[in-house]
């Protein structure tokens, strides 16, 4: 028993693997294989050469929606309604996306910045990871 | 290779049976398929039992009630697929000469699955899952696509589920027996867009059986000879070498390599059963079965061609919508009812004068993978 009031969880990462943080901010890691080809999220050995020359690049943080829905059921980590859907990064790989933008700008072609913030909590813990937002709200910062 | 015929074929009931465990559904179809079969259950000599959602030794638990032990027996999970896996793997069984006659079956109750209740996600742990990927989600983004690529509308998808239903209310073994109209569809509740309740399958607890064996023990059997003239089961290729989400890589492939065997072309064959687990896949399974050109899937299904009645019916059953959708009993059951369209014993949902069918399932949803497996069978008489 404590009599102090417990202090805020610090924030996690939801995996140690696919995030970079630079001066640059918050970006996507992702794998160079010496081949070219470029693995998210991150592997050991290129599924294109089977080549294990890898190494840790940061990806793009705007891209374009490919596809996108919004999900009106509850998930593990979310409350609806949600979004999801598949970012073509700028000249880099096709990414799995959670997206916080409105529906009117959820649109396949819109144009989407990345964003690096706790997007649930796991017992009272927030999780950070990656979401991709439109370009009319302001940045957190 | 030998050649391998279907001797016996059996469904449970399907629909929400909580109380019933997995081995209790799976033996109604296994008991239903060896009376189809005439033959005793003790002449099986190898079993697979194919489940998401099951206990240990699945395939050893639900036989020992019917009095078969001492036997091969293997337990199968390829998600959606598991079913029509294991009727493969017993498909190679006997065409390899390693066994004259066996049984596949699938069993799954929904209702007790840890996902019940749920959108199904991705494996616990799966980056895509949990930043909020579902099965239907994954789907919902296929006709995202469908729309900007083929000109589909959210009529076209919900008409996917009235022509499902329209077969299904013609089936007795239908977990949902009620026609509706597209306005009624699209008028359900929003699931993840833009797919509305009723175009997503039920949760269904159920079990299918099938028992092949070789030429010989056909002929000592069979009434109206069943054959397998081609059994693939595929895995699929990584997302990132898709170029769009309006086609299976792995469904297409899966395809050619079973009409190769066949030896036959997709405009010979005369009653289909795909997985329709959510409406705007069967439209791109038109295509990766080429039952039209890349492209024309929309105009195919509005034509009707694929309705009961129409050039190529698919899913006279009712499909996964209609008739219902417990996960590993599908593949099993989809090949049963192209075995009973080919003897012409699917009663008011008989597509006349088939001679010639296919039965294809498709699962799995992980991370950097298209889908999981895709597997394809085609029948003659």
């Amino acid at each position: 028993m404590t009599d102090t009031a417990t202090p805020p969880l610090e924030p996690k990462l939801l995996r140690d693997d696919i995030l970079l943080h630079s001066a640059a901010g918050w970006t996507l890691a992702g794998s160079r294989c010496a081949c070219g080809h470029i693995s998210f999220p991150p592997v050991n050995t290129c599924p294109e050469c089977l080549g294990d020359l890898i190494e840790t690049v940061e990806l793009p943080k705007t891209g374009t929606i490919f596809a996108c829905t919004t999900v009106r059921m509850p998930a593990a980590n979310f409350k609806p309604p949600y979004s999801i859907g598949y970012v073509d990064l700028s000249g880099g790989p096709r990414v799995f996306a959670h997206f916080q933008m409105g529906q009117e700008m959820l649109k396949i072609g819109a144009p989407v910045r990345l964003q690096v913030k706790p997007l649930w909590e796991e017992h009272g813990r927030p999780v950070v990871a990656y979401c991709f937002v439109g370009f009319d709200r302001a940045p957190d910062a | 290779m030998r050649e391998v015929f279907v001797l016996g074929i059996g469904q449970s009931v399907f629909g929400k049976f909580p109380d019933r465990s997995v081995a209790d559904l799976g033996q109604e179809a296994i008991r239903a398929a060896i009376r189809d079969a005439g033959v005793a259950p003790r002449r099986l000599e190898v079993a697979y039992a194919a489940r998401l959602y099951g206990g240990m030794i699945l395939a050893q638990t639900t036989l020992k009630e019917i009095g078969i032990t001492r036997i091969e027996m293997i337990n199968v999970e390829n998600a959606c697929a598991g079913g029509s896996s294991a009727v493969r793997a017993l498909w190679k069984d006997v065409a390899g000469g390693f066994y004259d006659i066996g049984i596949a079956f699938g069993t799954e109750s929904m209702t007790t699955s840890p996902v019940a209740r749920q959108l199904i996600p991705p494996e616990k742990g799966d980056l895509e899952g949990q930043l909020g990927a579902n099965m239907p989600g994954i789907f919902a983004l296929m006709a995202n696509r469908l729309m900007e690529t083929h000109g589909a509308t959210r009529r076209d998808f919900a008409q996917v589920s009235v022509k499902a239903h329209d077969a299904g209310a013609l089936n007795p073994m239908a977990q949902y027996r009620k026609r509706m109209t597209v306005d009624e569809v699209l008028a359900s509740r929003e699931i993840v867009d833009p797919l509305t309740l009723l175009q997503c399958c039920p949760n269904t607890d159920g079990a299918a059986a099938i028992i092949l064996c070789t030429a010989e023990i056909a002929k000592q059997y069979q009434r109206t000879p069943v054959r397998v003239m081609a059994s693939v089961l595929q895995s699929a290729d990584y997302f990132y070498r898709k170029e769009d989400l309006t086609s299976f890589e792995v469904g297409a492939r899966a395809a050619t390599m079973a009409y190769e065997m066949a030896g036959v072309d997709p405009s010979d064959i005369d009653v289909i059963e795909v997985h329709d687990a959510f409406t705007a896949e069967e439209m791109v399974h038109y295509e990766d079965l080429r039952l039209c050109p890349r492209g024309e899937a929309v105009g195919l299904l509005r034509s009707g061609a694929t309705a009961l009645g129409g050039r190529i019916p698919v899913n006279p059953s009712g499909g996964l919508l209609s008739l219902g959708h417990p996960l590993s009993a599908s593949g099993v059951r989809n090949v049963c009812e192209i075995v009973q369209q080919l003897r012409g014993e699917a009663g008011e949902r008989q597509v006349e004068g088939a001679t010639l069918g296919l039965a294809q399932m498709i699962g799995g949803n992980a991370t950097g993978l298209e889908t999981g497996a895709c597997s394809i069978h085609i029948l003659s008489r």
